[in-house]
């Protein structure tokens, strides 16, 4: 991955912020970190505000770091097992997935999710708070960047909490899907 | 549907006041979102430009592409089934579910399934399958069907739907959208999580991956594509487009014309490997013979958007349903008239049901001449009648002879009408003519609206309307809410002509 | 400058007043009008009712009488639209072809020949009223005037114009949809006068004699004259010649 020129960073979390806004409640936030150890610590924060208990974190290495830490704050923290994946009613129990992100977007502050054993989809989909741990590395900067850089296979992009405006076009948050999104961004 | 037909679905949605506010309010947000997302966009011209030489490339090479996007999705372990009709289309689900075992299915928010009346299909052979996209789930519950592309419930007010939800699903009375998103999402929570299969359609299959393309806010689709053990799509065979790359223009300008939003919430790229085991059910209906005319062609570089439903003065004033259609507004109007939504006998006058304002043109992110096709459509249902050929011409180029050899839907242009045009055409090409019935005609209007040049009569409606057949005969539908205009006592070219005679010669050049 | 007049049907059998506001505005400027005899109407019912070979009737007469127009200037954005934008497609394949695309590209509607052939932007006119514009879709849309209308009007002295909110919003006429599918078209007449209602003006103004027509013809129906007196409406060539558009004596 090419260094990230540092205006793609403000840029993702300019687009950010209004996505996670409803109706004066926030959804979420993207923190730049600059160690393993802050985002760790964030995190925790994170997780206590939402009373967040039972946490599945995906098995991708870049997460390895921050999820060590992080577990010796919260010691109902699991990792998974590619060689074991949780069943689905394990997942829908989740307080919280911890997962990654294969590309950042920056214009309109979208993750990219590669499919991947250690990371099933359902982790960014069934528990009500959904964590990411990334690198500033994977920022690109427009959604064509990312297309030419993507492997072939199947891949989903999230841009912000679930929502839906099916109710008089009032815009509502969450729907099905994840009710927050917090993004932590390492060097 | 002929005319007649259409008006009277018209007159009653217009004359029901419970209609209004809803359309009005929701499209006005629609169009407001959709105006401030690409008002804070630099490169709109450039990615609509992208966008519209990319699907209608696409549709240019509609066989082609095709058969690549099912070679490739059947390479990676995909099956691809062809329905030439709604039946069709529906016998191929139900076999498949049927033969997995699957006796439930969660529904992602599709117009394809809703344009092959895929729920009902179902529910006749026992499938019990449940729409989890907020609007579809509302609208199922009232045993309705969408009323807009896009935002299936528009008609309803929050009050409506907090009373279906207590009368449905037995929860207290709420009119918050908050908190009846989140009944919806309980009540569907464990269906999610128990479906044997979930269907879906597709916004758009990549050729050159073999891939699906799925766009949404609420993450019902991603359930739907992800967590049952068979997933089931049913698209258009017109969805295709030839690269991944394109995907950059198209999702640039997709969501924002839907939505107003930078970007769907969610976007799914899935191909044929699965898991789940992934089924693609490629639905004609209509669409190949559309292919085959290179005018109506461009009808099917259409995406979806709903942008033209929103932006059209029609849509809110009648709503989603006088169309007739499953699928409403402008677009639907054009898909109509090939069978498509609707039976095409049905909607054949769909075309009439626009002022030709152009406003659906503004708004459109393909590019599509949305009025002009309408205006086209008209032609074609005036000739669908018996009524006049295509390029037949015979002197003045009047005729009322069919020589269309009327491959025609049940409806079109009477006798009446087309000897009706014909005398206006032979009239307004002969000037003395036409000068000459046209102040007989401003001397029977005259006397009508009792007009000796002096005042108009003052509203209500005894005073306005038509006091002799003849002028009834002359005005048409004009007085049904309107006072009639009061005719010149003389034409200007008259006068003009006078003036010039009086004159010796022409007017003096400066 | 030589112009030739092209005088729409209607406007000729409901409002000849426009015409004569028009020759006006361009004879104060010195131009020679020349209103050619022959000419009727340019087809537009035909065409856009779904009867083109009728509609090709019509302006086939039309082609006949503008035959030897250098510029063409029509009191509506309407036909200006049909002939310009449609013309050449509709003759495409008739022995009119040459001529149809020869004239569509001299045909203006009267502000877009003032503003951006003539290079006017004042024609020296007064009118005291608070007005609003009524942005005509054909013109709009197929001509992309928008600007033109109201450059002249910032001009007209005496004249505060008000932006209509959605000035851009169809009025319903629709040219036979109106009688096709009135029920519709007195609706769509009703949301459009409720726009106009907010603006708190005394005077519309369009540059299509039809939307104006249609509206007032509402108006009067109702009988509540938009809570203010009837609602005053004038063509733009009438404000542009100041004289409300008098035939003169």
């Amino acid at each position: 991955m090419s260094v990230v020129a540092p205006g793609e960073l403000r840029r993702f979390a300019e687009a950010f912020a209004p996505l996670v806004e409803c109706g004066g409640v926030t959804h979420g936030a993207v923190r730049a970190c600059a160690t393993p150890a802050e985002a760790a610590g964030w995190l925790a924060l994170v997780l206590r505000e939402q009373q967040a208990q039972r946490v599945l974190a995906a098995s991708r290495p870049e997460l390895a770091a921050v999820v060590a830490l992080l577990r010796r704050e919260l010691d109902s923290l699991t990792v998974i097992d590619p060689s074991a994946p949780p069943s689905l009613q394990q997942m829908a129990e989740l307080d919280a997935g911890l997962g990654g992100a294969d590309l950042l977007v920056a214009e309109s502050a979208s993750l990219i999710l590669t499919r991947s054993l250690h990371e099933p989809w359902a982790l960014s989909l069934l528990p009500r708070v959904h964590l990411v741990v990334t690198e500033a590395g994977r920022i690109v900067p427009r959604l064509a960047d990312a297309l030419s850089r993507l492997p072939a296979g199947d891949f989903t992009m999230i841009t912000g909490p679930s929502r839906t405006a099916d109710v008089e076009k009032t815009l509502v948050v969450p729907a099905h899907g994840p009710a927050q999104l917090f993004v932590a961004i390492l060097p | 549907m002929s005319l007649a037909a259409l008006r009277a679905r018209i007159r009653a949605a217009v004359a029901d006041p419970a209609l209004a506010r809803p359309y009005e309010n929701a499209t006005a947000r629609g169009r407001a979102r959709r105006e401030q997302s690409i008002a804070r966009m630099p490169d709109w011209a450039e990615q609509r430009a992208s966008a519209t030489a990319i699907r209608h490339e696409a549709v240019e090479r509609l066989d082609e592409l095709g058969a690549a996007f099912e070679r490739n999705f059947a390479a990676a372990g995909g099956c691809t089934w062809h329905a030439a009709d709604a039946t069709e289309a529906c016998r191929i689900v139900v076999t498949i579910l049927q033969e997995h075992g699957a006796r439930s299915a969660i529904k992602a928010k599709s117009m394809a399934t809703e344009e092959v009346h895929l729920n009902a299909a179902l529910q006749r052979c026992g499938i019990d399958a449940i729409e989890t996209d907020l609007g579809e789930f509302i609208v199922q519950l009232a045993g309705q069907t969408p009323s807009h592309i896009t935002a299936p419930a528009i008609h309803l007010t929050r009050q409506q739907i907090g009373r279906l939800f207590a009368d449905k699903l037995g929860v207290a009375y709420t009119d918050d959208p908050v908190e009846l998103t989140a009944i919806a999402r309980r009540a569907l929570r464990q269906r999610f999580l128990g479906a044997d299969a979930g269907i879906s359609g597709a916004n758009l299959l990549i050729a050159e991956t073999g891939e699906l393309v799925l766009l949404e806010n609420e993450a019902n689709i991603r359930m739907c594509l992800t967590l049952p053990r068979l997933h089931v799509a049913v698209a258009g065979i017109e969805k295709v487009i030839a690269r991944r790359a394109d995907l950059g223009p198209l999702l640039a300008v997709l969501p924002r014309s839907a939505t107003g939003q930078e970007m769907g919430t969610y976007v799914s790229v899935v191909g044929g490997a699965g898991p789940p085991e992934r089924h693609v059910v490629l639905l004609d209906g209509g669409r190949r013979r559309i292919h085959a005319d290179p005018v109506r062609r461009e009808i099917l570089a259409c995406i979806r958007c709903g942008a033209c439903l929103n932006a059209c003065p029609v849509y809110e004033r009648i709503g989603g349903y006088a169309y007739g259609s499953v699928y409403p507004g402008p677009i639907g109007s054009l898909l109509g008239p090939h069978g498509i939504g609707i039976d095409a006998a049905a909607g054949a006058a769909l075309p009439f049901a626009s002022s030709l304002c152009g406003a659906c043109r503004d708004v459109c992110p393909v590019g599509i001449d949305l009025p002009e096709l309408l205006r086209e459509g008209r032609e074609r249902y005036v000739r669908g009648s018996g009524g006049v050929a295509r390029g037949h011409t015979d002197g003045d180029g009047v005729g009322g002879r069919d020589t269309s050899g009327a491959q025609a839907p049940a409806a079109g242009a009477g006798r009446l009408e087309v000897l009706g045009w014909s005398a206006w055409a032979f009239v307004l090409s002969r000037p003395r003519l036409f000068h000459f019935v046209a102040g007989a005609g401003r001397a029977i209007l005259r006397r009508a609206t009792g007009s000796g040049g002096g005042t108009r009569a003052a509203g209500g409606s005894g005073n306005a309307r038509p006091r002799s057949r003849l002028a009834a005969a002359l005005v048409g539908g004009w007085t049904l809410g309107r006072s009639l205009p009061t005719p010149a006592r003389r034409s200007f070219l008259k006068e003009w002509e006078r003036r010039e005679r009086a004159a010796g010669t022409r007017r003096p050049a400066a | 400058m030589r112009i030739h007049l092209f005088v729409p049907c209607f406007v000729d059998q409901l409002a000849p007043e426009v015409a004569w506001s028009t020759v006006r505005v361009l004879e104060r400027l010195g131009h020679a009008v020349v209103v050619p005899r022959g000419q009727t109407c340019c087809g537009q019912p035909a065409f856009n009712s779904g009867f083109c070979d009728q509609g090709r009737a019509v302006g086939r007469a039309w082609l006949r009488a503008f035959a030897d127009a250098e510029t063409v200037v029509v009191p509506s954005g309407s036909c200006a639209g049909l002939v310009r934008r449609h013309y050449p497609a509709f003759f495409a394949d008739q022995p009119q072809a040459a001529s149809a695309a020869d004239l569509a590209a001299r045909t203006f509607e009267l502000s877009e020949l003032l503003v951006d052939v003539l290079r006017v932007e004042d024609v020296g006119a007064r009118c005291e009223a608070v007005a609003c514009l009524h942005d005509g879709c054909h013109g709009l849309r197929e001509l992309g005037i928008h600007d033109q209308p109201r450059r002249l009007l910032a001009n007209v002295s005496g004249l505060q114009l008000v932006e209509l909110p959605r000035a851009d919003l169809c009025c319903g006429f629709g040219g036979t949809f109106a009688v096709k599918l009135p029920e519709l078209s007195v609706a769509m007449a009703d949301a459009k006068l409720e726009t106009i209602r907010g603006a708190q003006a005394d005077l519309l103004i369009s540059g299509e004699v039809m939307c104006l027509t249609h509206l007032d013809a509402r108006v009067r129906w109702r009988g509540d004259g938009l809570d203010r007196g009837h609602l005053r409406v004038l063509h733009l060539a009438q404000v542009l010649a100041g004289d409300g558009g008098e035939r003169p004596a």
